[in-house]
């Protein structure tokens, strides 16, 4: 212990910490994700209004909703701290320095309805996290255990690759409803390499059930909540399979007939429905494979093929989807109307990088060279913008995707 | 103004803290802080002493100390550098680091704020209000009415 402070004069009271120069509390409050920015708030009044002052700084007024709000992206923060993020909203191009907190040596494998899913890189355990609850307790919700995960997890392969295994293990997973609001909500996830489902019912069930794979069935790629308590998935040929989990059901049928996308390379389907609850839609992202400079190769989205469902069995390639927007991603794909949101391009496509096509090397391609096949399509021009997303600093180094996220709270 | 020193070696300078105390540094030592360095450009003797006015000697020596340690150059790599501001942080009680900050914000030591910002900053994270509140031992001062308030303005941080 130093004990030679007490000697000094203007120490000789005890500090007080409350009457700490504002522009000193100010620059602590840069170090600090925007949870302890609200708790350092609630401390006494003199640091209630640095906060209100540090809060107005980063555009957060009182009362702030984020529920009105287009979907906005989770990206990197400036410092490439792991564990936070702040949100890019489109398409002002505003990059909100929140520093929210996000779970550690965790994969995201799913935005839905404002919160994420995360899969432990070594544990798998899977949590629901919710970066706007600045509770630590309220905005995580754990799990059980996935079953097949504590073989693998055994291997020492798993921390060798662990991200190819938690990608083997889940590659996407999606929630029926919002568990904020609802407590029997359904998780459902793409699963193990032959990328088959797997649900589990909160509130109702203990562990995860696993459907078993169609006769027929080829590797899912993306899934969606339908109506009552049933989900579509849809697998790599464009054929969607709708799975009931009212009865505990442990088998999906075959909904749609296949779609063959014949140009370019596909690589990634997603399914949508729109907001009327039952038109759904399919679409197909055509991409190319280039090369940079230095010879390494990336890819490099060319347009979107777009197929509605009819006569509850076809698809019908559709060049329009009225006043609405889609946002697909890595770890998302839905629906919005550009009617609520001004800032949304109506009849649009906002996309991310994406590239789950079983192999690895292509998977893991943002890692090495950043994220950069992020843009808008604009359907009825045929067109992509690109680069609306701020590149992460620096560049070259592994970085976390972007996530679209649609809070709602 | 200065004159301009074409010397090689490196000047020095007293610095003379709110308690009296003198020390003597080198110029690159004291050139850290911004307001020094502006201080010796209006100053016309070089070698009478420069008052750091709100500074005790017990803090000034502590300043000192991280600024020399800034001031050699080469000798220790990023990282090395780092574990010295990670153990000089760190060996530094409450009340010390209080008076730290404020000599660091009035001598404008930008390294030595964000050193010290960092350190009480990590004493906060993942702390409720009444936590930082016992730690730091301040007193609440809110009326239950005002305390209502707050929570009423970020619901999102309360719901429980």
């Amino acid at each position: 212990m130093d004990s030679s402070q007490n000697s000094s004069s203007f120490s000789s009271e005890m500090p007080d910490w409350a009457i700490m120069a504002e522009d000193v509390l100010l620059l602590i409050l840069s170090h600090l994700l925007l949870s302890d920015i609200i708790s350092f708030g609630c401390v006494c009044s003199s640091w209630y209004s640095v906060s209100k002052r540090k809060l107005k700084l980063l555009n957060i007024t009182p009362k702030m909703s984020f529920r009105r709000r287009a979907p906005m992206l989770l990206i990197p923060t400036d410092d490439s701290n792991e564990n936070s993020r702040n949100l890019y909203s489109l398409p002002k191009g505003e990059v909100y320095d929140l520093k929210l907190s996000v779970p550690v040596n965790s994969r995201c494998i799913g935005s839905s309805h404002g919160w994420l899913i995360y899969i432990d890189s070594l544990s798998f355990v899977i949590t629901l996290y919710n970066p706007f609850y600045f509770g630590f307790s309220k905005g995580t919700i754990k799990l059980p255990a996935f079953l097949p995960a504590g073989k693998i997890n055994d291997s020492k392969m798993a921390i060798i690759q662990r991200d190819f295994y938690t990608d083997l293990f889940i590659s996407k997973a999606i929630l029926s409803a919002d568990p904020s609001s609802c407590s029997d909500f359904i998780v459902m996830a793409i699963h193990n390499e032959r990328k088959g489902l797997a649900y589990y019912k909160a509130g109702e069930d203990a562990t995860w059930t696993y459907v078993h794979d169609h006769p027929n069935g080829s590797p899912f790629y993306d899934i969606m909540y339908y109506l009552g308590h049933s989900f579509v998935a849809l697998n790599n040929k464009g054929e969607a399979y709708i799975c009931n989990v009212n009865s505990n059901s442990k088998t999906c049928q075959v909904m749609t007939e296949a779609v063959v996308a014949t140009l370019a390379e596909t690589t990634r389907r997603y399914i949508v429905k729109l907001d009327d609850g039952s038109t759904i839609l399919q679409a197909i992202r055509m991409v190319q494979t280039l090369t940079n400079p230095d010879g390494t190769p990336f890819v490099d989205t060319v347009c979107f093929l777009m197929y509605q469902l009819v006569n509850q069995f076809q698809w019908m390639m559709v060049h329009n989807i009225g006043e609405g927007a889609l946002f697909l991603g890595d770890d998302s794909s839905f629906y919005v109307k550009a009617a609520d949101f001004p800032e949304v391009t109506p009849n649009s496509i906002y996309f991310t990088d994406d590239y789950p096509d079983g192999s690895t090397m292509n998977r893991r391609l943002y890692q090495y060279h950043g994220h950069h096949d992020s843009g808008i399509y604009v359907i009825w021009k045929k067109v992509v913008l690109y680069n609306y997303i701020p590149s992460p600093e620096p560049e070259n180094i592994p970085s976390p995707l972007p996530v679209w996220i649609h809070p709602t709270i | 103004m200065a004159s301009t020193s074409t010397s090689t070696l490196s000047r020095k300078l007293i610095l003379k803290s709110s308690d009296g105390e003198k020390f003597e540094v080198d110029e690159n030592v004291a050139m850290q802080s911004q307001t020094i360095k502006h201080m010796i450009e209006d100053l016309d003797d070089i070698n009478s002493p420069i008052p750091v006015s709100i500074v005790t000697g017990t803090i000034l020596s502590k300043v000192i100390e991280y600024c020399k340690k800034h001031a050699t150059e080469d000798s220790d790599s990023d990282e090395q550098l780092k574990q010295w501001d990670k153990e000089y942080a760190n060996n530094m009680d409450l009340n010390t680091l209080y008076y730290l900050l404020l000599a660091a914000n009035y001598m404008e030591i930008k390294g030595l704020l964000e050193l010290i910002t960092q350190c009480v900053a990590d004493m906060i994270k993942g702390k409720s209000p009444e936590e930082i509140r016992a730690h730091f031992n301040i007193k609440n001062d809110f009326t239950p009415q005002e305390e209502a308030n707050i929570r009423n303005e970020n619901p999102w941080a309360f719901e429980n």
